[in-house]
């Protein structure tokens, strides 16, 4: 059980979450949406936000009936130690393999602007400064979030309007064709959420007291499916259904479509790609952070000794993402293992656990509340 | 670990990071690129497997030392220019006859000494006489490669499009292309402008056709782009004249400070600084008979009243004036729009528009809005709204 001497606030917290999932298919999630719904793409879209808010609140309930715990040490409560180790070790290889993915796809959208340097040293380049972020601690990265994520989500949602009002016809389907490629369009969505289980790590680190504390992954799903209904939209109404469908990486080809330039370029041009890196790097430097202590608790029992496993579980990052040889297999790989994973890692899992964790009444209590004003640390 | 390691450690980490950092890897000295601005894309005739390419490259430096490295013309290798290559003071064109864009290139830069780059690509002309497979396969490779600007403009010429950017400007003709159709021009009206990407999309699309402007040299030897050229993959095309695409510009949104000379049923009189909007929509679908419904609303200024400005005009004679500029546009319209039924070309998207809207329709407009498109109905209305500030200012 954690005795905090300090928790993240309330912001840190949201931010920290939202900073933890959308890149694994944010780069082709509209193409994805049609090549499975066809012209229902947009309600699988609508669905897939429905169900993370049903995921969010599944991971809230768990948070606040365990709030002094994490994953490993909840699971061990409720399935005994040996399937309680198992079920936290399934995330292990999922999530491995979904930051590497994450990884290649970052430099896969940046690569045009550094064409000639090879790919294995942005990867290095960027493991290293995760790394890092992973090495200082959750404390700091979630002080960085809650600078990062609300700029990078202000920049974002700002370009992605802009975009979607430069469309000539503003024309969306009115009615649903088929219900079953609608499910099955959402279900390929799913992974875009991938990444949310490190909610399930950092309950011991905030105030569950507060009675707006459960509301945290709540707010964080309402602000990322925004971004996500503004993104699909900017891409359709710009590039077509058909023209969607052909693009692999149609968020990346929508962002060339537009030439922001004079003032705003010239001031915050820099910024804004400063803010766009850090976020990449602030998300990798998270799942660093989650894997080592998720793999520190299985194996020692302990989170305190997680900054051995950061240098590792970089090495194997590196080394996942320079063995994969294509994009295609990455689609492949999100097809085939992302998309069962997501439904076992976000939904499955997580409500089985809190549904035996009701059904055996099992329930830890919350610490006493600090008594100094808002949520700083404790000195 | 103390401090002063700890300090000594994340300093030298700190060093070490920059000499990794990516940038470092893609400098390139911008006198060492050839920025590829303009692509003419031509047939070969008997020989439809191959496309003549012509690349044309801007030069920057000073009319003394213009194109030369070293005391060399740059490119000739202390060669006079191959003939297929027209060079002059502003830029140089690469003519290269081949497969795929890709060859074409990597042929081109055996005459060159600087790396070809696209990322500043400005237009994209085409020959007219190219057949549609031939235009989607330039389009496919023109939208690979990452590297290729998709905000290039596209027109069509129904000349070789290689003497297109041969021709003599105050700046390369890839240049003025891109000046001329970016929406500087205070008056926009009877060229359909076409970006690269917006080409290719309505390429791609089901229930639309695409469309670019026409460009031809005029006969003072300067580069004129007016109205524009449809092509279809049943290989149906259509050159709308200046004034047609007015109104498929005025339906499109795309109508600014343009003046329009209105001589329907006697006096006439001039309309200017006319702007519109207008949408459309198809009812009575599916049907081997649909009804293409556009609606549009202008406004205008009296330019020039019947009287040519010696008397004032009346509000009752401003009404009658309206109704016969919204008929005269009623009228063009639909001529417009017949055209286009005739020729099987559906360059608005009322198709794109019902497969959007109906997805239950989408296979309906796959397989018989063709036949269904030809024999529709159309129904146009016109809302004229003229501003008039007397008859002297």
């Amino acid at each position: 059980m954690h005795q905090q001497k300090w928790f993240l606030s309330g912001f840190q917290v949201t931010e920290l979450i939202s900073a933890s999932y959308l890149p694994l298919t944010f780069w082709i999630f509209p193409r994805i949406a049609i090549e499975q719904a066809d012209r229902d793409a947009q309600w699988s879209v609508l669905v897939a936000i429905l169900t993370s808010v049903f995921m969010a609140w599944i991971h809230t309930l768990i948070n606040q009936r365990f709030p002094t715990l994490t994953a490993c040490e909840y699971t061990n409560l409720v399935y005994g130690k040996w399937l309680g180790k198992f079920f936290s070790f399934c995330y292990l290889p999922v999530y491995l393999a979904f930051t590497s993915i994450c990884v290649y796809l970052f430099i896969t959208a940046i690569k045009p602007y550094f064409p000639s340097t090879p790919r294995v040293v942005l990867e290095i380049v960027i493991f290293l400064v995760a790394t890092r972020g992973a090495w200082i601690g959750v404390e700091t990265l979630g002080r960085i979030s809650s600078i990062v994520h609300p700029l990078t989500l202000a920049a974002v949602t700002f370009i992605f309007i802009f975009i979607m009002t430069q469309s000539n016809h503003f024309w969306l389907p009115h009615e649903i064709v088929s219900l079953p490629l609608t499910l099955k369009g959402a279900l390929h969505i799913l992974p875009i959420y991938l990444g949310f289980s490190f909610f399930l790590l950092i309950g011991p680190y905030y105030n569950h007291n507060k009675r707006i504390a459960k509301w945290y992954p709540l707010i964080s799903v309402f602000i990322s499916g925004f971004v996500i209904l503004v993104a699909f939209f900017a891409v359709i109404l710009n590039l077509g259904w058909e023209g969607t469908r052909t693009l692999s990486f149609s968020i990346p080809f929508v962002l060339q479509l537009i030439r922001i330039q004079g003032f705003f370029v010239e001031r915050l041009g820099i910024l804004i790609i400063v803010v766009s890196t850090a976020f990449s790097i602030l998300f990798l430097a998270i799942h660093i952070w989650g894997i080592s202590s998720l793999a520190c608790q299985i194996f020692t029992n302990s989170e305190k000794h997680y900054k051995y496993w950061v240098i590792p579980v970089s090495a194997s990052g590196v080394i996942i993402a320079s063995l994969i040889p294509n994009e295609q297999m990455i689609f492949d790989i999100i097809n085939m293992i992302m998309v069962p994973a997501s439904v076992v890692l976000l939904l499955i899992i997580p409500f089985t656990t809190l549904l035996i964790a009701m059904i055996r009444r099992i329930k830890t209590e919350p610490p006493p509340s600090f008594n100094f004003e808002g949520d700083r640390p404790q000195r | 670990m103390n401090r002063r390691w700890q300090k000594i450690l994340t300093l030298s980490f700190t060093t070490v990071i920059p000499l990794f950092l990516p940038g470092c890897w893609d400098y390139h000295r911008i006198n060492d690129r050839a920025q590829v601005i303009g692509i003419a894309v031509d047939a070969v005739p008997k020989q439809p497997q191959l496309i003549q390419y012509t690349f044309q490259v801007p030069l920057f430096s000073d009319p003394e030392s213009r194109g030369k490295v070293g005391g060399i013309r740059a490119g000739e290798g202390g060669k006079q220019p191959s003939a297929t290559n027209a060079s002059s003071d502003k830029f140089r064109n690469f003519t290269e006859v081949a497969p795929t864009l890709m060859q074409a290139i990597t042929h081109a830069q055996m005459h060159y000494d600087r790396n070809f780059y696209f990322n500043n690509l400005e237009s994209v002309i085409l020959s007219e006489k190219l057949k549609t497979s031939t235009i989607e396969k330039v389009l496919a490779a023109l939208m690979r490669s990452g590297n290729i600007d998709k905000m290039a403009f596209v027109a069509f010429s129904r000349e070789p499009a290689k003497d297109i950017l041969a021709v003599e400007a105050s700046s390369p003709p890839a240049d003025v292309m891109e000046r001329t159709l970016a929406g500087n021009l205070k008056q926009i009206a009877y060229v359909a402008r076409t970006r690269l990407w917006e080409y290719w999309r309505d390429f791609v699309s089901i229930g639309v056709d695409p469309h670019a402007p026409t460009v031809k040299v005029d006969t003072d030897g300067n580069l004129m782009f007016s109205g524009l050229y449809a092509v279809n993959r049943g290989k149906q095309s259509v050159n709308l004249t200046p004034e047609e695409t007015m109104m498929f510009n005025l339906i499109n949104n795309q109508i600014k400070n343009a003046s329009l000379w209105v001589n329907y049923g006697g006096q006439p009189f001039e309309l200017s600084f006319m702007r519109g909007s207008g949408r459309f929509f198809v009812t009575n679908v599916p049907s081997s008979h649909p009804v293409l419904h556009i609606r549009a609303t202008v406004h205008a200024q009296l330019a020039q009243d019947p009287s040519w400005g010696l008397e004032n005009v009346s509000q009752k004679e401003l009404y009658q004036d309206e109704w016969r500029a919204s008929q005269q546009m009623d009228e063009e319209i639909r001529a417009t729009i017949e055209k286009l039924k005739n020729k099987d070309l559906d360059i608005l998207g009322f198709g794109q528009q019902v497969s959007v809207l109906h997805p239950r329709l989408k296979s309906y407009i796959e397989h018989d809005w063709g036949r269904a498109y030809k024999q529709a109905q159309i129904d146009v209305k016109v809302r004229m709204l003229i501003n008039y500030k007397g008859s002297l200012m």
